[in-house]
């Protein structure tokens, strides 16, 4: 569900041409310990 | 506008709102992730969905699975997702595609779509996938999940894509851990 809404929050901002925080970058969510983290590509 | 819409405002924007009412999306997968990822576009008032996936609800998709329901079961993925969009937002268009997305039919699915979503469940799709997507120059947000862990990127159709990820696809496994840990089968 998380990841769901993070892909679906992503799409709307690329739509609705607010930008795309991910750009070149992987997000990695980790709940195991709350976390998450990114990497340039 | 549409009162349904009233809490979107203060995010979007009536522009954002409106410009959403224009796109059409493609979200290739109606499964765990692809399922609620649609739900929320159909609810946030995207103008035209097509979704593909060729598959039908099974029990096992219960636990997880928000457009499998007992009323669901057997029924095909895309097509309980089209009925799913009748009852939440009939104003989004919706196309159901019962199709598995290859090399062959990919560009058809997909084309006319201002973004690709990709929430497929194995490696050797996911790059089909991404390939069409840089023939059409549309961009795509992959997404995957593996039990507690996930991870999204997104794809321009000039931009490393998910070599950047799974190395090159000769290489990469046909199913990635989200197959294996993220839904795993009973011990």
């Amino acid at each position: 569900m998380a990841i769901a809404a993070m892909q679906a929050t992503e799409a709307i901002k690329l739509l609705t041409d607010r930008g795309d925080l991910m750009k070149d970058n992987i997000s990695r969510i980790d709940l195991n310990e709350v976390s998450i983290s990114r990497f340039t590509i | 506008m549409d009162l349904r819409y009233a809490r979107n405002l203060g995010t979007l924007g009536k522009e954002g709102q409106k410009k959403l009412a224009c796109t059409h999306v493609a979200i290739a997968g109606a499964g765990g992730l692809g399922g609620t990822v649609f739900e929320i576009m159909v609810r946030a008032g995207v103008g035209k969905i097509t979704i593909i996936d060729f598959d039908v609800f099974e029990p096992t998709n219960l636990n997880r699975q928000l457009l499998a329901t007992e009323k669901t079961l057997g029924q095909n993925k895309a097509v309980a997702a089209a009925e799913r969009a009748s009852e939440v937002n009939s104003e989004v268009e919706v196309v159901a595609r019962q199709d598995r997305l290859t090399d062959a039919n990919a560009e058809k699915l997909l084309a006319g779509a201002d973004l690709i979503l990709d929430c497929l469940g194995n490696i050797r799709d996911r790059f089909a996938l991404e390939r069409a997507a840089r023939k059409l120059e549309i961009p795509m947000v992959h997404a995957a999940v593996a039990g507690y862990r996930g991870q999204i990127m997104v794809v321009r159709p000039d931009g490393p894509g998910l070599k950047a990820i799974y190395g090159s696809e000769s290489h990469a496994p046909a199913s990635g851990e989200e197959t294996t840990f993220g839904t795993p089968p009973a011990p």
